[in-house]
Formats: C-alpha cells, structure tokens, sequence
C-alpha cells in the first residue's frame, strides 16, 4: 500500500523525517519497500501489510501505529452530526445477515457532480488511484482515509426506493461498473433494488445504477460483508478491486457509519448536497472477545521482563481496553483488530511495539540428545562425492516435464513412467506433469551444453519422482540418473574403455550393492549396449544404463551428428552405507599363479566362464582363491564369430603351502572342464 | 716413456666404457703389458726378480685402482648422458578425471545442514506432493483466507489419482513447514530438527523460480523464548556469513507462528551504507522466523502449557545467491556446466 508521509500528519504532530517514520514503520511490522521523494516536498512510501493487518489499510491506521510508537495523540477528522436528516422512506433490507452484518446507508440529495478539489486528486494520484468525480473520489479518499470501502449510487436508478442485501440463489447476470457482463454463481452476495443485482456486493458497482455527471441524488453505502464471501466473489469473477483487497481481509464494523458520516460531510462540502438521511441497519451485533493475559506469560514468551505499566501502556495506546484482574489482565481488543484472538497474539503487539531489538538474544538451553540422521544423507553425501570425483558435475532441474519428453524416448502406453502426476495449474504447457524420470532432464542439460559449445558433459541429478498410483498421495521415490557425452574433440590422452563399460564401471564405483546386469529392452538405448540394473537376484529392475540409440540421439536435434551418449538412471532407496561385518583371515601361505587362455564363441559371456573356473565341485578345498579376465582379443589369428578371453587365477590355501603338482593337477581339471562345457579350445 | 707414464697419457684419452674395458686388456689381459711383464720374471736373478716383481705389482696395483676410479666417473656420466635422452616433459597435464562441479544448492544445503546437526538437531523429510490439510489448514492457512494468497500455489489435478478427494486437495509444497506437523504428529515433545527439500511456487522471474529449496526448522521444549530464537539465528548466520554481521528481526507475519518475525542481515555488499541488493536499506532479508502458534500445537496436540517453541524457514537459493553473489535464479537449473564447473 502507497503511503504519504505528509498525510500522515494531519492525523499526529511529530518532528521525525520521513527516513525515521519509514524505520519506525519497517522495525513495528510494516515494512517500508520503497520510498519516493515528490517534487512537494512529500515522501510517498510502499508498505507491505502482511494479511492480518487489515487495520493497516488505511492512513489513520498506519497513523495509529506511529502515534502509539511516538506516544503521541491520534487527531481523527471530523465527521459532522446529521441528526436532524429527514425520513425519506428509503429502506434498507439484509436478508442475508451473517453475510452482510451491517449496512448503513445515507441519502444526499441534490449534488453537483464536479472535479473534486486539487489536493483530493492529488492524495488519490499518488496512492495509485485514478480521479473521476468528486463523488467517486470522495468514497475513494474515505476509503484510503479510514479502510472502509464505500459505494456510492444513483438514487434515481435505485428501483422501489430499497436496497436489499442477499446471497443469490440461482446464477444472476449483472453488468458490472467496467462494461462486463457477468455471470455471478448462486450464493455470491449481491446488492439489489427492487427490481434486481445492482452491485456485487464489496467487489464492484453496477453499470446501471453507476454515478454520473447528471446525478443529482445518491445513496453513499458503507457496510461489513463477510470476508471470506468477498474472498470467493473476488475469485470467481476474477475481479479484485481496492474494496474487495480490504473487505476480505476483515473491515472495522464498528467504524462502517463513522466512515459514512466522514464521506457524506465531504459531500456536502464539495458538491453542494444534502443529508438527507442517515440509515444504520446492524442485525449482527459486534462483540469483541476479551483475552486472559499475564504478564509472566509474556516474559516466558518473549524471554525478556516488561514491567506491568509498561504492558498495560502499550495495550492502551493501540486502542486495547485493559482491565486488571486479581491473578492476571483482561484484554479487550479494539473492533478493527480481529486479528487478536489469543494472549500469543496479544505478546506479539507487545513486543512489536517494545521493539524486537530491545529483546536480547540467548541462545536455548537445551539438554544433549541423540540426533537421528539417518544413513541415508550420508550416503547420499558419499555418493555425491563418489560422482564429482568421478568426474561429474551435479545438475538439479524442475520436477516438471510433459508428455512428449515421454513420447520423445518411445516409452510404451502402459509403462510405470507413464503414470505421471498432472499439474492443473502448469506455468507453461510443457511443465504440466512431475518427472516420473530424470533422464529427460538431463538430456536437456546435455543440449544445452552443447549448445554453448561444450566438448565434453559429464552431468548427474538425484531427483524425487512422482508416480500417480492411484493412492490420494502420489509414491515419491529418490532417483540417480547420470549422463556421459563425449564429442569428437582431440585429447592428449585416450579413455582406455568404451562409453559402455565406463558407466558400468561407475555404476560399480558408487554402489554398495551387489547389481546384476540384464539385457535391457529400454526403447530409447542402444540393442547392443545397454543392460537393466537389478537386484534380488535379477528379479527386480531398479535402473537401466548403457548407450542412447541412434534414432533417439538423432531426435534430440543437436547440433552434433550422431552424439555418443551414455547414460544410467536407478533408484537409490536400496542404497545404503556399509553395514556392521566381520574382516576375513589375511593368510600367510603363498599363492600359485595360472594363467588361462581360451578360443570361444562371440556369443559366451566372460561371467559364464569365470563361474566354471570356480565351480566348487572341482575345487573342494577351495583352493581358487581368485580369477579376473585380463584380455579380451578378436581378429587375426582368430576364426570369425569367436573370441579369445584369458584368465588369472590365483591359487592359495588358508591352511598351508601348497605343492606345484597339486595346483598343476587342478588348474588342468579347470582347464577340462571349462574346455568341455564351453566348446572353446585352448589359445595356440 | 715408463709402462706406468704411457697408461696414464692413455687413461686421458679415455672415454666410453667399452675403451675403458679396451684399455683394461691391454695392461692387465691375459696377453696385457703387465702379465707379459710378469712372464720375465723366471729368468732373473733371485735379487732382480724380487725388486722387479714388487715394482711391477704395485704399477698393478696402482692401475686397478686408477681404473676403477675412471670407470665409476664415466658410468655416472653415461647415466645422465641416457636419462638426459629419454627426459619428459614435466609440465604436460597429469591423465586423471577432473572432478565435476558441485551445485552451489547442494553446497550451502551441506553447509547449513552441518551447523545444526552439530547442535544435536536431527534431519527430517516430507512428501513434496502435500495435502491442502498439512501445507495450508494444520498451519493455520484456513481455506479462503488472505494468508493463502502470500503463495502461490500449484495444485495436482484431482482427476488423476481416483481416491484423492475433492479439488485443489493437493498441492505442490509450498514450502517445507508441512514437515513441523508430520514430525509433531509422528512425536512428541522435545524436539528440534531441520527439514531440507524442494518446494514449488507457481512464479518465475529472475528472482523467483517455480522450484526452489527451503530449510525449515523447529525447536519445541520447556521454556523457549523469543529470545532464543534470536540467540540461535545469530549465531547460526554469524556463522554462516561471519563473525561480525549485525543481525536484526523486525515484526511480521506468518499464520503459523505469533510472535512472527523477518530475520535481516546486514548487507554483505555495502556494509551497511546502502546498494543496489539492499534497495539502499543496509539490510538484507534472509528468512523468516516466530514462536510456533499456539493454534498449530493444538492440531498437533501439544501442551500450550507445558511447550512452547520456534520455527524458522529459509530459501537456500537466495542464501546461495548472496554468497557467490548470482544475480539470476534461473542458473541454478540451466545445468549449465560453465556455472556449476565453478563450484
Ligand atoms: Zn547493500
């Protein structure tokens, strides 16, 4: 809310500069954002008034702050006394009371519908409101004035000679006073004549019964209308007007005639009518809570002693009636202080008034206790490690995506990533549903890089992703995803394994679990080079990893040919730091070294040979006590359609040195067995 | 010229190993100028042969030493002569990965985190797809109040999920508060933890993002004060951005703490006098913070009598964007490797 400090002084008499009064403001609770100096002399500042400080909405209220701040007197304006209006039959009928609690209205006959005085149009400029007449203005400078929203009506238009306050019961069109016709629902609170709507009610005024420059006559209303059916009104209609902003944060019943009074006296004076007659229709009676307060809850709460006259004073210059109680105080709060409900609340005034910064700071007195950070952060924490020093950069992306980044990697109609959760309100419409997978991200991370005319990108997330399961909460699940990109450019040393087996062995590098590795059916991965990552024996799918396809990466529309893409993305629930175990025995007996080399089919896997290497029931005493693969070779000297693996195999027993012709004995056996069950023939 | 003075002129001309070997034979082989002076020595009278052989085993004698002496000096300087050959060049870079970048996000998570764990806080989570009921109604956010217009706030489509009930019943997160109740509702009192995580808002500018990250926390127990609110976020902000930054909480509002407050830091770019991310004030708003209502510890069902407590929340984004000084939000989700490879 636009505020000017030169207003502000005709409500209380003070010396303090604008920068003062705006510090003063910012350090009571209503923050100053912005402070303009005019050309007159006047600083005209923007306060933000937080949503329980309907009270706020208006000069005097922001005056009664500071003047309670400085210990100064409020000087309200006057308002004039019209006791000796005439009855002109008008009447005034609220049908729905607990929507409309009061309603006051007052005739003015015959005004003169002119510009209104300078410094009227000059206040209402420079609060960001717009001048029309002197009649507009003056229900707009009321309303700036004391925060009570007015409406002013030409009389003549009024069917009946009667306003009726109620809630329509089937939809009703109305034309609002900005040439809109509207549809308003059943149960919108509406302003009607004899005939029918002509205003909705605290929101905007009617086309029809709008003042014009041959009014003569008006009925000037000021009500209390219940804020959260404003609240819906503003809603539906998608209108929001300075009226319905106060009204549904709550209005000053008590203050609704006092306004009126102050808006039909400057009627009088400035465009010549008279009061013709002052109408109060107030079926729902305001009564204000009282609240039990001690003093020792305030010092418990705010951990500083403020001495009882000092509570008692504070109360009291902001409008709060005190009484003193044997045991504690009761408050009463003033009407346009609807907030204050409790005692906490009650404190909060207190100490906003003492001033936050005269309450020291201590720090709490807590007893020692275990905390429970679980093995999960910390694993998170070593994987994120792990990953940067494998030499990846951490990306965190938007939860949101849409169906085509889906569609873009083939996933199939039934897959669980097409089980996402829709956003209804999506800022745009490719970030309509919650990622359901992270690659999509990461993809575009990988375009953007490249774009920018990066070589090389070797990016990972941990993302949450949604899946609509039909539950009322969607299952949330914490997800890895990594992407490797390496372009054509030259380098000084080469990678010694393929794109494939480097994220494999990633995969390897982070991961406390033992993962087996499947053949992989993923739509958007390569045939050849891809694998499903899966535990409980193969049986669950947890991730996938290998090398985007051809066809996708031709789709993602880079502006390299054929980029060669890895990726791997898993659920890392399974994750976990490594558990309680017991170290084995370090042997002292030496080992036996041997080494295999073996001719086989393309088509047989090294972990197949290395199980045959250690099958047990050649090997009793459990004398292998290692075996890895050390060369892989096709080519010359090697038939097509085969391969030649070789083998290392240590030889070791827990119990004593082993002879050379028993290791020879059984490393021969191996060498039969893996001959006969392979087909393979040893290397020449 | 004596057998002696002709080996050392040779000696001197000497310059490889293998004339070194050369030179050996010639003297002390088999055939060698020594041995076939040795070879005299029969036919010489008993006095002769006892001088003579004396003489010419210490000139032997001698050699071998001179020799041995030469051989080392010219093997140390073939060494070099070989290292000096296959020499690399040292300043070449090492094969080994680059460690990536890590999101600025992540880093000051990490570092807030560590502070208030180190104070025996405990770390807790929350869904990030909310019911209306703990991100709005337990905390004191009613359905048509004007509090919910301070968020702007995505909502999940209700056609989806066939038991999620009524429209607008969920929402994204619009901030990790929902946490305080399901911690509260899951224990009881005391406690004191932080809740890190993403959280939505329905806004995107250079300073707002529809996804950022929040820290909340909240500390519950027998006599917490206001006072130790503020105790305790200076001295977490003291830590986080130094010992001497002046600290102030000035009045506001959120439903679901009374007293509320805004929680200003000194401005970390103009020391105080006035700039352009302070908008000229001095002073920098850093997170919000209040005593927990008592309204909340009714729908959790705490003893207002018994417990008080404190929540405070904080954007890790803007926190992060005051350090490394970043002046537009949308970097932190670009993925852009020239922005995070600075981390
Ligand atoms: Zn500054």
């Amino acid at each position: 809310m636009l505020i000017s400090y030169n207003w502000l002084k005709d409500y209380i008499d003070f010396d303090n500069s604008a920068g003062e009064i705006a510090e003063i403001l910012t350090m009571s609770g209503l923050e100053v954002e912005s402070f303009n100096r005019q050309d007159n002399g006047d600083v005209i500042m923007e306060l933000n008034v937080t949503p329980n400080r309907a009270d706020c909405l208006s000069v005097i209220g922001v005056a009664r702050d500071v003047a309670a701040i400085l210990k100064k007197t409020l000087k309200l304006p006057e308002t004039g006394d019209f006791g000796n209006a005439t009855d002109t039959g008008f009447k005034v009928e609220i049908i729905d009371a607990a929507l409309c609690h009061r309603y006051c209205g007052i005739v003015i006959s015959g005004v003169k519908v002119t510009p209104s005085p300078e410094w009227m149009r000059d206040r209402l400029e420079h609060s960001g409101i717009r001048p029309i007449n002197n009649i507009v203005d003056i229900t707009n400078y009321v309303l700036l004035e004391f925060g009570q929203p007015l409406h002013a009506f030409d009389l003549s238009r009024l069917k009946g000679n009667k306003i009726i306050v109620k809630a329509a019961d089937r939809p009703q069109m109305i034309a609002t006073l900005d040439g809109i016709e509207r549809t308003v629902a059943a149960g919108t609170l509406l302003i009607c004549d004899a005939d029918g709507p002509v205003a909705l009610a605290g929101v905007m005024g009617g086309k029809d019964s709008a003042v014009t420059e041959t009014t003569t006559d008006i009925l000037l209303e000021s009500a209390w209308f219940s804020p959260a059916s404003i609240r819906v009104t503003s809603k539906l209609t998608g209108l929001r007007s300075e009226s319905s902003f106060r009204f549904e944060r709550t209005t000053d019943i008590d203050g609704v005639k006092n306004a009126a009074l102050r808006a039909a006296s400057l009627m009088a004076a400035h465009s010549g009518g008279l009061i013709s007659e002052v109408i109060d229709n107030y079926p729902n009676r305001y009564a204000a809570r009282p609240i039990a307060m001690s003093c020792e809850n305030v010092q418990k709460l705010l951990g500083v002693k403020i001495p009882e006259g000092q509570i008692v004073d504070i109360l009291s210059r902001l409008g709060f009636t005190v009484e003193r109680l044997p045991q504690n105080l009761l408050i009463t709060p003033p009407s346009f202080r609807r907030d204050i409900e409790l005692e906490a609340d009650l404190i909060e005034e207190i100490a906003r008034i003492y001033g936050y910064n005269n309450i020291p700071a201590v720090m709490p007195q807590l007893s020692l206790a275990i905390n429970n950070v679980s093995d999960k952060h910390k694993k998170l924490a070593e994987l994120r490690h792990s990953l940067r020093y494998a030499g990846f950069t951490e990306t965190i992306n938007y939860s949101f995506t849409s169906k085509d980044d889906l569609t873009l990697l083939n996933i199939p109609e039934g897959d669980q990533r097409r089980a996402a959760v829709t956003v209804k309100n999506p800022l745009q419409k490719d970030y309509n549903i919650l990622r359901t997978f992270l690659l999509p991200s990461l993809l575009k991370n990988l375009k953007h890089n490249i774009a920018v005319g990066a070589k090389e990108v070797n990016i990972y997330e941990i993302g949450t992703v949604f899946f609509d399961t039909g539950d009322e909460f969607p299952k949330e699940r914490l997800k890895l995803a990594v992407l490797s990109y390496s372009g054509k450019g030259k380098r000084l040393y080469n990678e010694p394994a393929s794109q494939f087996y480097s994220m494999k062995g990633l995969l390897e590098t982070i991961s406390s679990v033992n993962y087996e590795l499947r053949q992989s059916n993923e739509a958007f991965l390569d045939d050849g080079q891809s694998a499903d990552i899966c535990i409980g024996g193969g049986n669950e799918k947890v991730g996938f990893l290998g090398q985007v396809s051809a066809e996708i990466a031709a789709r993602l529309d880079m502006i390299v040919d054929r980029p060669e893409i890895a990726v791997l993305e898993m659920f890392i629930e399974h994750e976990e730091t490594k558990p309680m175990f017991k170290t084995s025995i370090i042997t002292k007996y030496p080992p036996i070294e041997r080494d295999i080399a073996i001719v086989v089919d393309d088509s047989c896997q090294s972990c197949d040979i290395i199980n045959l290497i250690k099958d047990k029931r050649l090997d009793p005493g459990r004398l292998v006590e290692f075996v890895e693969i050390f060369d892989l070779y096709k080519g010359k000297n090697i038939p097509d359609g085969k391969k030649s693996l070789a083998y290392h195999i240590v030889y070791r027993s827990k119990e004593r040195t082993l002879l050379e012709s028993e290791v020879d004995a059984l490393h021969a056996e191996i060498v039969n067995h893996v001959i006969g069950k392979t087909g393979g023939a040893l290397r020449a | 010229m004596t057998t002696l003075e002709s080996f050392l002129s040779e000696l001197e001309a000497v310059a490889t190993t293998a004339a070194l070997r050369e030179l050996r034979s010639k003297y002390l082989g088999k055939k060698g100028v020594l041995t076939e002076q040795l070879k005299t020595l029969p036919s010489l009278d008993p006095h002769h042969r006892a001088v003579f052989g004396a003489s010419i085993n210490e000139t032997k004698k001698y050699i071998e030493e001179r020799l041995k002496e030469h051989e080392k000096q010219l093997t140390s300087k073939e060494i070099k002569a070989k290292l000096s050959k296959e020499k690399i060049d040292i300043t070449l870079p090492g094969y080994y990965k680059k460690p990536g970048g890590r999101h600025p996000v992540t880093i000051i998570l990490a570092e807030i985190t560590d502070i208030f764990v180190s104070m025996g806080f405990s770390i807790e989570e929350g869904p990030e797809v909310e019911s209306d009921y703990y991100n709005f109604e337990a905390l004191n956010i009613p359905q048509n109040h004007p509090a919910r217009d301070m968020q702007d706030t995505f909502y999940i489509d209700s056609n989806v999920g066939s038991n999620r009930s009524g429209d607008d019943a969920f929402v994204l997160r619009t901030h990790t508060s929902p946490v305080q109740i399901r911690v509260m509702k899951n224990s009881s009192p005391p406690l004191r933890f932080i809740a890190p995580g993403k959280v939505y808002r329905c806004d995107s500018d250079i300073s707002h993002s529809p996804m950022f990250h929040q820290i909340e926390g909240l500390v519950v127990d027998k006599d917490i004060s206001f006072a130790n609110l503020k105790g305790l976020l200076e001295g977490f902000l003291r830590k986080v951005f130094g010992p001497d930054v002046p600290v102030r909480l000035r009045p506001s509002f959120f439903p679901f703490t009374e007293p509320s407050a805004e929680v200003d830091m000194g401005c970390y770019f103009c020391k105080g006098s006035g700039c352009r991310v302070c908008k000229g004030t001095g002073w920098i708003e850093i997170m919000g913070a209040g005593m927990v209502d008592p309204r909340v510890f009714n729908n959790v069902g705490y003893d207002t009598n018994q417990y008080s407590g404190f929540a405070f929340g904080m954007g890790i984004e803007r926190i992060a964007s005051l350090k490394y000084g970043i002046d537009d939000i949308r970097l932190y989700y670009e993925g852009d490797l020239r922005f995070l490879r600075q981390f």
